[in-house]
């Protein structure tokens, strides 16, 4: 067992969002408070720097967040120990070693066996690991969307800056919306690519590019056509004198001969796609085995299934599936690039890779994933509040790749919004967590960087120095099943509550823990404190209906109480 | 903010970007304009700045400011640095500021990250509009007109279109500011006026416009003409180039003053002010309280107002930044108001209350006018706040949309160089307009053969068109070249188009022959076109020249002065006052002397007279290039300051008295060079010249020295130049003489028969090389006299070519000698300099190669077809230079291997500037 970080003398301390041991392991977030000489913190195994969350103003202690464990045994194991180097500012690294909270096991799905429709997946997967895959699918995708706006939508690719999308968050919140509809199976980019790519993989797998290819081979002597220097080479070292001699008794030698392949470039990426897509669609299709179940059809759920079957046939029939696998990362080459059926083919690849790729990096920040969803939901139910008045010029700088579980950048201008019921018209601001220094002029005595909050919200006077009238910090934490231990999360609750001390004597404070409400389900406020000040939110993974949730509670809160 | 929903589909859309609003107006064809963003206030417009690399630039006009730059402390890239200006917000009224006080100087923002961005003030206006124009629902379809200041020159109007352009898909047309409140005017008015049938195209009367808002304070009169056009009959202010002192610009102090006035003293002024200045709308809202015509109470949930008291005892304050300015006020007393049939008044001051009257009405006493005798049309009492100049906007784009006319407007000066009589000079393309061209349309003027007479010369195969134009200092130059060398001259016309009031003329060589020029098109268009650092005098300068231009003496004030001092020490007997008075009628003087048996005595005394006014003032010496100035200039004039200008003329009479009373041929010759240095045009003098230029006997020297200084009539010139070749054995004194008559007189060379003159440079070329010869022989110590007499001969003649463009082409044999004879000195004064040249210019090989190599012209011509041939010639040219001998010239105060490099491409046709040599 590893030594617990906190140890006397140690420069770090291990924290939790809630008091530890009393919520359900995976509930927990875990933060390293590190003394203010701490550069950095870095994970040995997986190479990762441990993102820095927040800083202490008063005495520079820095806050930073450690990732869930990945364990790929199939022991259900609570935690994992690792090695953390801390660098401090002269440049000295100290090694330590910590326990990670272990993350729901990754689902990795095997595909089909043979032409049976049966699913077959790697054993242990719970339904945590299915709303975690669930969660992370559909964010990647309107992350995907965003950048790589479909070509049936209106949309234009954004403009870029620093390798970042720029969007206004009216658009970003539409592109998250978009995938709420009726559909009881979830959009994913699986369903796109099964609607848009269906007939373009059977003509390509049927009618592959092919080239001429030379090589050198053994051949018969009167079949040799095309001789080189290396086959007159491979001739002068033969034994014998004559030519007959040197052909063997085999009667063959050295030469050119061409030979018609398929094995091109971009047929080795049609059939990394064609297998991307298969694994795609298996998790797909597991993760909408309930509607199977609850005896319920779903067109998405047969379109995907009828295209997985498709894929399995084409790489088992065809020579694509004879072709070697890709070496290393595919390059866009001229037939992808600008063949009239390759190039239609190379965008959804690079996206699929893209999403795929993506969701085994951020699997271990799944926590910080939500809390960005979570912060995009408060912005839109925000804008609902304010109602006709619009946000023009902010915009979210959204980048292409996850910065520990994060694709809106922190620099994205946020903006402001106008509490129409009040009747001063207060502003209201939203903090994120990095950006807490900045609000410290104005919330001197509340120590609120110890919240270790994902957002504050704020309900500022627009023309006091001292503006602020209400703060809410708004935590998240992504469990599928925590809302099953409410009593446990109650003691928890109320215990860091008490450690925090977030009271204010100039402006009302509150709190707002944020976790996934169970499958079907709306929100709900699962828990409130006596003075009304913390509470414990279920919010649905899908995004519309989260809203809805999000705009009550801020609603409350707005009025001074949940 | 106003949406698209909002905007019917209108064909004309106007926009104006105020300092503390945004305000788009639109008119609808067959009903009256209307203002769509009367009832919404904006935030003032701002630009703001990029934070990534690769970010735009993006425009606030929202209701709820964009918080970047907001002044607010909270995040952090709202924050603005209480000591600086600059933030990441960039309003509009700071813009327009830096625009019109001519501040270069970008706004900046240091970003978190520790990046310097910057965004000009041309930017921040163009992607304000452009924001503005989509967000007010812009159609394709549509015109739009942008209101700016009726003080901005031709410069920032073209900087602000180029910038309009580039951000803008449609970008709007610029419209001044009085023409656009005019516009409303007239289409409150005009049907008034229109009613009395007036006469078409002839003023009714005047109009005063007046714009007192935060964004400046302006005054113009305008003509009010009515135009047919077709059936229809309209009222169309016509506007002229404005003066500048009609526009001041009050400081932004002001919004700060009423900022404070409502807020209080704050800590974090800077910041605070920003937040609650540039991010809100509440000044906006309170000046809104004096609209009268309105009447409606402020919406319950605006924020705190300052109140009409307030805003007035500001603008009355004596401590307000709002003073007017002293100028301003005078120059709008001095208007001439007694034409004055209406007055508008715009901006957010207009209407403001002060005592019995509002603050435009003041102003109205202040110029004379009183604002119930005239219809008065103001925002804030006739009509909405703020509505007037986007609804004159809109009624001019939509009039231009529907091709009706929209105003008139006067066309500036545009010029280019041509040459004529081998001399370039700026030409007007444009003759003086006193009609008013209809504004925001095309308007195409060709240059009529009869009144400038333009064509290409035959051979040519590039054409470099130099234009200006009125409001810029500097020039735009460009070349254009065409595949095929013109086969004959070819005349051409000149068309300039441009949209009046849009700036960026284009002017077009058009061939009356049609392919002339290869079938391309040589044209300048001004904004694309090329800037040159330089000026309209430096352009001319700059052009080549087939001719020399003349080296006349200046007159200078000093040498006069001394002259007169040094009379005065020669007659200390007479009383001071009046001494130069006495001293001067020299008859008496002299048969004073001449009585009194003081003999000796008269020469000097002229001598002395003879010399001063000889002497040169060796401060214009010093300038590059050297002018040669004496007491009198040679076109026989006093320094503009000198006294006594009444004393020269005086001098002259009495000189001639002592030519005609004397005989004595010492005192006769002395007085011929002090007439000489006067140059003196006297009729007596004239006809003393036409005598000895008329007479058989050769001129002596000092006849020749006053022939050389005063002889002015071409037809005398002619008959010196005939005889000139006759009298060349005395060499030095008929050279100077000649010299100095095509150096001094513009048409000297009008009756010289270009045979005579042919002759004579040929003369004048074997003197020159005599000369030479005698100072590479050792036998003369230096190029003196002769020889500057001679080539400045040769030079000068080159003047010919103004009446005869065919004389002495540059490969004729003449020409090619006088070309290698200058080269063979210059390589003698300065082997290095000449080295050079060959290897710059390897035109001039062959005369190098025949002169110092020796080599025969074929073999010279096939050295210079064969690249290693010329380099082996070069390298022999090379080394004979290093071992010539240095050729001593005289040059006084002139650079010889300038000048004489100078001479060479005078011959050449290709001569730029002044040579700077005069005789003495």
């Amino acid at each position: 067992m590893a030594t617990p970080a906190g140890i006397l003398n140690s420069p770090i301390h291990l924290q939790t969002l809630l008091a530890g041991g009393m919520c359900p392991g995976r509930l927990q977030r875990q933060f390293i408070r590190a003394s203010v000489d701490v550069e950095s913190i870095s994970l040995r195994f997986p190479p990762l720097f441990a993102p820095l969350v927040t800083i202490n103003p008063k005495n520079g202690e820095r806050i930073f967040e450690l990732p869930l464990a990945v364990v790929d045994s199939d022991d259900q194991v609570s935690a994992t120990e690792t090695e953390i180097d801390i660098t401090f500012n002269d440049g000295s690294i100290t090694t330590q070693v910590v326990d990670l909270i272990t993350a729901p096991r990754r689902i990795i799905f095997e595909g089909l066996q043979d032409t049976s429709s049966e699913v077959t997946t790697s054993k242990g997967i719970d339904n945590a690991s299915l709303a975690a895959s669930s969660m992370i699918d559909a964010h990647l995708e309107s992350i995907n969307e965003i950048h790589f706006p479909d070509r049936d939508s209106d949309r234009a690719r954004p403009p870029q800056a620093e390798g970042m999308s720029i969007i206004s968050w009216s658009q970003c919140r539409s592109i998250f919306s978009e995938h709420s509809d009726d559909d009881e199976a979830k959009m994913r980019l699986i369903v796109r690519i099964a609607t848009e790519c269906e007939q373009l993989v059977e003509d390509l797998c049927t009618r592959p590019h092919r080239i001429l290819r030379r090589i050198r081979r053994l051949e018969r002597v009167e079949r040799a056509q095309q001789l080189d220097s290396a086959c007159i080479r491979w001739l002068i070292r033969q034994p014998g004198r004559t030519l007959v001699e040197k052909a063997g008794p085999k009667r063959q030698v050295m030469s050119i001969i061409r030979t018609d392949s398929a094995d091109t470039p971009e047929n080795r990426v049609l059939r990394d796609f064609l297998e991307r897509c298969q694994r795609a669609a298996s998790q797909y299709l597991k993760e909408h085995e309930y509607l199977k179940r609850l005896k319920r059809r779903s067109n998405r759920v047969d379109l995907v299934h009828r295209f997985l079957l498709k894929a399995t046939r084409l790489l088992s029939t065809t020579e694509i599936g004879d072709i070697p696998r890709l070496a290393g990362l595919a390059q866009p080459n001229y037939v992808l690039q600008f063949d009239e059926r390759y190039s239609r083919l190379w965008p959804w690849y690079e996206r699929l890779r893209r999403h795929q790729t993506e969701l085994d990096n951020v699997w271990r920040w799944q926590h910080r994933l939500w809390a960005e969803r979570c912060i995009l939901t408060i912005f839109a139910a925000l804008d609902e509040i304010q109602g006709k008045e619009s946000r023009i010029n902010t915009r979210a700088f959204v980048r292409i790749e996850q910065d520990n579980g994060q694709f809106i950048d922190g620099r994205s201008p946020i903006g402001m919004w106008i509490d129409p019921r009040s009747p001063q018209r207060d502003g209201i601001l939203a903090i994120r967590g990095e950006s807490l220094p900045n609000i410290v002029p104005v919330i001197d005595d509340v120590p609120v960087h110890a919240l270790m909050s994902d957002l504050f919200i704020a309900k500022v006077d627009r023309f006091q120095r001292k503006p602020i009238r209400q703060l809410m910090a708004i935590s998240c934490c992504f469990d599928s099943e925590a809302w099953s231990h409410t009593e446990e999360l109650k003691s928890a609750i109320g215990h860091s509550d008490s450690t925090v001390g977030a009271e204010s004597s100039s402006f009302q404070m509150h709190r707002c823990i944020m976790i996934p409400a169970p499958a079907d389900s709306k929100y709900k406020i699962v828990f409130c404190d006596d003075k009304k000040r913390t509470a414990l939110v279920t919010l649905p993974i899908d995004f519309e209906s989260s809203i809805a949730g999000v705009t009550e509670i801020l609603k409350h809160w707005m009025g001074g109480h949940y | 903010m106003i949406r698209s929903a909002d905007n019917p589909a209108a064909p004309g859309l106007g926009l104006y970007l105020d300092s503390i609003g945004l305000r788009a107006g639109t008119s609808t064809d067959g009903h009256k304009s209307l203002c769509i963003a009367s009832e919404q206030y904006p935030i003032p417009p701002a630009a703001l700045l990029p934070r990534l690399s690769g970010e735009h630039i993006a425009a606030d006009i929202g209701c709820i400011p964009d918080i970047r730059g907001s002044g607010h402390y909270l995040p952090e890239d709202a924050l603005v640095d209480p000591n600086k200006v600059d933030s990441a917000r960039f309003p509009i009224a700071f813009a327009w500021k830096k625009i019109i006080e001519r501040d270069t100087v970008d706004w900046g923002w240091l970003t978190p990250e520790g990046v310097k961005n910057k965004c000009t003030a041309y930017e921040a206006i163009a992607i304000v509009a452009q924001c503005a124009i989509s967000d007010f629902g812009y159609k394709e379809d549509q015109q739009v007109a942008m209101i700016v200041p009726n003080s901005i020159d031709e410069t920032i109007q073209e900087s602000l279109l180029k910038e309009l352009r580039l951000s803008c898909p449609s970008p709007p047309k610029l419209l001044w500011r009085p023409i656009a409140s005019a516009l409303a005017w007239c289409e409150e008015h005009a049907s008034q006026i229109l009613d009395t049938n007036p006469e078409p195209n002839h003023s009714v009367g005047d109009l005063l416009c007046l714009h007192l808002g935060f964004d400046g304070f302006e005054h113009c009169i305008l003509k009010l003409i009515p135009r047919r056009h077709g059936s229809e009959m309209f009222l169309l202010p016509a506007r002229s180039l404005p003066k500048s002192d009609t526009t001041i610009t009050p400081n932004i102090d002001v919004l700060d003053q009423l900022t404070e006035c409502v807020i209080g003293s704050i800590p974090e002024q800077q910041g605070f002010r920003w937040w609650t200045q540039w991010c809100t709308n509440f000044l906006a809202r309170s000046f809104a309280q004096y609209e009268v015509a309105a009447g409606r109470p402020l919406e319950p949930n605006c924020i705190t107002c300052p109140t009409k008291e307030d805003i007035e005892n500001i603008i009355s304050s004596s401590k307000s930044t709002l003073q007017i300015h002293k100028r301003w006020v005078e120059k709008l007393a001095s208007l001439n108001v007694s034409n004055v049939l209406g007055v508008v008044a715009t901006g957010q001051l207009a209407s403001v209350q002060m005592g019995s009257h509002t603050f435009a009405g003041r102003i109205l006493l202040q110029a004379g006018i009183n604002p119930s005798s005239v219809k008065l049309y103001s925002e804030g009492v006739h009509a909405r706040f703020g509505e007037l100049l986007p609804r004159g906007a809109a009624i001019f784009a939509k009039r231009v949309s529907l091709g009706l006319p929209s105003y008139l407007d006067t066309i500036p000066r545009i010029e280019t160089i041509v040459t004529k009589e081998g001399e370039p000079t700026w030409a007007e393309l444009i003759p003086s307009i006193d009609e008013y061209v209809l504004g925001g349309e095309l308007w195409k003027h060709s240059s009529k053969p009869s009144e400038l007479p333009l064509q290409i010369n035959r051979g040519e195969q590039h054409l470099k068109l130099t234009v200006w134009r009125e409001g810029h200092d500097l020039v735009r130059e460009v070349v254009r070249d065409w595949p095929q060398p013109t086969k004959e001259k070819t005349a051409v016309e000149l068309e300039v188009r441009m949209f009046p009031g849009q700036g960026n003329p284009r002017v077009e060589v058009k061939p009356r022959q049609r392919g002339v020029l290869g079938f391309k098109r040589v044209y300048l268009d001004w904004s694309r076109s090329e800037e040159k650092p330089y000026g309209k005098q430096e352009a001319l300068d700059n052009e080549e020249r087939t001719n020399p231009p003349l080296e006349k003496r200046k007159a200078s004030l000093d040498c006069w002065q001394e002259t007169l001092g040094s009379y005065q020490q020669r007659t200390p007997a007479f009383r001071r006052d009046q001494a130069w008075k006495n001293a001067c009628d020299c008859t008496q003087q002299l048969m004073g002397l001449y009585r009194r048996g003081r003999m000796s005595r008269i020469p000097e005394a002229l001598v002395e007279l003879r010399n001063s006014l000889r002497q040169r003032d060796e401060t214009y010496i010093r300038k590059t290039p050297a002018e040669h100035a004496s007491a009198v200039s040679s076109d026989g004039h006093l320094h503009e300051l000198a006294n006594d200008k009444e004393l020269l003329p005086m001098l002259v009479t009495k000189l001639i008295e002592i030519i005609s009373s004397n005989h004595d041929s010492s005192i006769r010759d002395n007085a011929f060079r002090c007439l000489g240095n006067c140059s003196s045009d006297d009729p007596d003098v004239r006809n003393i010249i036409h005598k000895f230029v008329s007479r058989k006997r050769r001129p002596t020297a000092a006849e020749l020295w006053l022939i050389g200084g005063c002889l002015r009539n071409p037809a005398d010139i002619g008959e010196f130049a005939k005889r000139f070749v006759d009298w060349l054995e005395t060499l030095n004194n008929p050279l100077r003489a000649l010299a100095r008559i095509l150096q001094y007189r513009e048409d000297a060379t009008s009756k010289i028969p270009s045979a005579i003159a042919i002759e004579i440079t040929d003369n004048c070329c074997w003197i020159a090389r005599q000369e030479l010869d005698l100072v590479l022989s050792g036998d003369q110590t230096k190029l003196a006299q002769i020889y500057r007499h001679a080539s400045l001969c040769i030079v000068f003649m080159l003047r010919r070519r103004k009446y005869d463009p065919a004389f002495l082409p540059p490969d004729e044999p003449l020409a090619l000698e006088a070309k290698a004879l200058f080269a063979r000195v210059l390589s003698g004064i300065d082997a290095e300099e000449c080295k050079n040249l060959i290897r710059s210019e390897l035109r001039y090989l062959t005369l190098f190669a025949q002169a110092l190599c020796e080599m025969s012209p074929e073999e010279c011509r096939e050295a210079t077809n064969n690249e290693s041939k010329c380099k082996s010639l070069l390298k022999k040219v090379a080394a004979k230079l290093d071992t010539a001998e240095q050729i001593a010239a005289m040059g006084g105060f002139v650079d010889p291997v300038h000048v004489t490099k100078l001479m060479i491409d005078y011959i050449d046709k290709r001569g730029r500037g002044r040579l700077g040599v005069p005789t003495d």
